[in-house]
């Protein structure tokens, strides 16, 4: 134990010189319209940024919905008006909480964020986090600063090697009749020093990803705060992101953010939460007003349904039910909300999962804006639990809001057979 | 220089030796189960062992070369099974089950293709078919590639003996599919016996459906109570297809930021 302890504490001794030498300062703000200059190493990333983003637009997962993409550039540039005129917005079809920055001004941001936030407010705070990036720099500082690691590591590492080599080479002149035993032993130790410098060495990096990190939450929180959005946004975000894991099916992501650990690219989300919520102070626990819920749902309603069928093919149905009960909160698109909860239940095939399904889908009928598919899956599940009478009429309502279903064929066999008792 | 070139054979049979080899199967019945075949109308190439993600139940066949044609094989996908494997427990896939109703078979259809790295697939003109003696479901698809190449498919599947069969081609919607089409649709349509009878599936899955697991103790559920907020909005939802399935992206990546990779390249893996 106490090797250990030693161990860990040589390797963050190293670490701490690493950051030292390694670490580039944090950069000041970019100028507005920079471009680098042609010779400079951050023109080379820019080209590669620039390949990429060539790749993202032709792209299969680019949502191409100009509006969409419209507003949530608008959220960009009220927050970040100087960099409004060289920023690109993406938005892909993905379902996962999260969004990029490309050195080159390129921002992606995925639909699993936008389904997820609340509020415009919750968006701009990821959208400063993310301007953040690219106004300070990061990804071209990091790509710097493991460079600057890898170099003096590699220094460290030679230092040790020859340390080792002239140790080894002066014990071997003694002839002393121990002097093998000795020799070995500065080979095994030198060997764990040049291990315990590459470890420090990485952690150290994941130490500066950290630390941009937490200076893009701070200063995108400055950002979207002055530019009128609520301080509660940014905790809540965060909060939500903690909950949904919370529910998750696996035991993977409900474990992934209860440890800090010297190898994560971020801040465990409960030390972002605390510092998210001193800077809101008293406004912390502020909840959104229904009416600026629905004036953001508003802007996403178009792609709801989408998004949340893209979210079940995750499978992570605890997660995805934990998602539509906020979803629900204020009371709108409850018809198409509904239909995925029974999805989730129908594919999820749990006990009970079928008689949950058929409660959710006879929720989602009630509203004016159920998918068809609503009454389909309706009459399935309701004849999957012996309920002929509900079933048929489920089928037939299937049949009169789409007459032209692709499926009609096998609806009609379905209530031929429950009318002549053919099932069970 | 004899010795030379027998050295040089002998090392390349030695590296060789470490890839795996693509077989010619030849125009013919392949065999999909005991009472159901298809007949290959050509000569494909075997290409199952460069495709690991699939279980052993699914054969990969090509004529060009995976990325400008496919046809899978589903020979007998035991219930509980997917047709691709699972590679990490948080990372299920599309499982089929034996008593899936015909949309259901037809989404997870949508869902296995796009497990096996196609996006925004679609499924399309649902009917009926028929495989040997079964009754079957016929679709067609469409999709993308992840770089955004247009890509067709159809597809041929049946539940016999509680266990999936069938076949999936796939092809850029441009060139490939039309011209590979005649012979597809030749090896699909020529496995029916007899003619394919829109009632006859659904008569199949009922039977699935009253053998299956759900007990007949399970009573109605009561209605769930209303939402109390009636306000609610219209959305226009397509109609079109039985099952759109649209790629999730890769789960996000341990590593994040603008990291080099090992072949010296700049990557984003976006976070936030």
């Amino acid at each position: 134990m106490s090797w250990l302890r030693q161990s860990a504490a040589i390797a963050a001794s190293i670490a701490l010189l690493l950051n030292a030498t390694g670490a580039a300062a944090q950069p000041a703000f970019r100028p507005a319209n920079l471009k680098p200059n042609i010779s400079s190493a951050e023109a080379g990333i820019w080209g590669a940024s620039d390949k990429a983003e060539a790749a993202i637009r032709s792209s299969a997962d680019l949502n191409r919905d100009v509006q969409l993409t419209a507003y949530v550039k608008g959220v960009l540039c009220r927050i970040a008006p100087e960099y409004c005129s060289e920023i690109r917005v993406y938005v892909l079809d993905r379902p996962f909480l999260n969004a990029g920055a490309w050195p080159n001004g390129a921002v992606e941001v995925n639909s699993g964020l936008l389904l997820r936030a609340r509020t415009e407010d919750e968006l701009s705070f990821v959208l400063g986090h993310e301007v953040t990036h690219f106004a300070r720099n990061h990804s071209l500082r990091q790509h710097e600063n493991e460079k600057a690691t890898r170099n003096a590591m590699l220094a460290l590492q030679i230092g040790v090697t020859l340390g080792a080599a002239a140790a080894m080479y002066s014990a071997a002149s003694t002839g002393s009749p121990y002097a093998s035993s000795t020799i070995d032993s500065i080979s095994r130790s030198a060997q764990s020093l040049n291990n315990l410098i590459y470890l420090a060495g990485v952690a150290s990096l994941f130490a500066y990803s950290r630390e941009s990190e937490s200076e893009a939450d701070e200063f995108g929180f400055k950002r979207y705060h002055a530019a009128g959005y609520q301080a509660a946004a940014a905790p809540s975000i965060w909060h939500y992101v903690e909950d949904e894991n919370a529910a998750s099916d696996f035991d993977a992501v409900r474990r992934s953010q209860a440890r800090a650990s010297i190898y994560m690219t971020h801040p465990i989300t409960g030390q972002r939460i605390a510092a998210l919520s001193a800077m809101a102070g008293t406004d912390a626990k502020k909840d959104p007003s229904r009416e600026e819920q629905l004036r953001y749902r508003a802007a996403i309603r178009p792609h709801l349904a989408a998004w949340l069928k893209d979210d079940l093919r995750r499978r992570d149905f605890g997660q995805t039910l934990f998602l539509l009960d906020r979803l629900s909160e204020p009371g709108e698109d409850l018809g198409v909300i509904n239909f995925y909860r029974g999805e989730a239940f129908r594919l999820r095939r749990k006990d009970g999962d079928v008689e949950k399904a058929v409660a959710a889908y006879r929720v989602s009928v009630s509203y004016a804006d159920a998918p068809p598919a609503s009454y389909r899956e309706l009459g399935e599940a309701l004849r999957k639990i012996g309920d002929k009478p509900s079933a048929q009429e489920a089928f037939r309502t299937y049949l009169q809001k789409v007459p032209d279903a692709q499926d009609r064929w096998l609806i009609e066999a379905s209530l031929k057979s429950l009318e002549t008792g053919g099932l069970k | 220089m004899k010795r030379a070139r027998a050295l040089i054979a002998t090392l390349a049979m030695l590296g060789l030796a470490g890839c795996v080899s693509i077989n010619r199967v030849p125009a013919g019945p392949v065999a999909l189960s005991k009472g159901q075949s298809i007949t290959l109308q050509s000569d494909w190439a075997e290409v199952t062992p460069v495709m690991p993600q699939r279980q052993n139940a699914v054969r990969v066949l090509s004529i060009d070369g995976p990325a400008l044609n496919r046809l899978y094989l589903i020979q007998g996908l035991p219930s509980g099974q997917g047709m691709v494997k699972r590679i990490a427990k948080e990372k299920p896939v599309p499982v089929f089950r034996a008593d899936l109703s015909p949309t259901e078979l037809v989404e997870f259809i949508a869902d296995s293709v796009t497990a096996v790295g196609f996006q925004r697939v679609e499924t399309s003109n649902l009917r009926p078919g028929r495989f040997g003696g079964a009754d079957a479901l016929r679709f067609d698809l469409n999709g993308v590639t992840a770089t955004g190449l247009d890509v067709s498919g159809t597809a041929q599947v049946a539940i016999v003996d509680q266990k999936l069969v069938g076949a999936i081609f796939l092809a850029p919607s441009e060139h490939y599919f039309p011209a590979m089409m005649p012979e597809i649709e030749t090896m699909l349509s020529g496995q029916a016996t007899q003619a394919a009878q829109p009632a006859a599936y659904q008569a199949s899955y009922e039977e699935r459906v009253a053998k299956s697991a759900i007990p007949p103790s399970h009573a109605l559920a009561p209605p769930a109570p209303m939402a109390d907020v009636a306000n609610s909005s219209t959305i226009p939802l397509p109609t079109k297809s039985v099952a759109a399935a649209r790629q999730p992206a890769p789960a996000p990546s341990q590593r994040c930021g603008f990291v080099e990779q090992a072949n010296g390249t700049l990557k984003l893996v976006p976070c936030i």
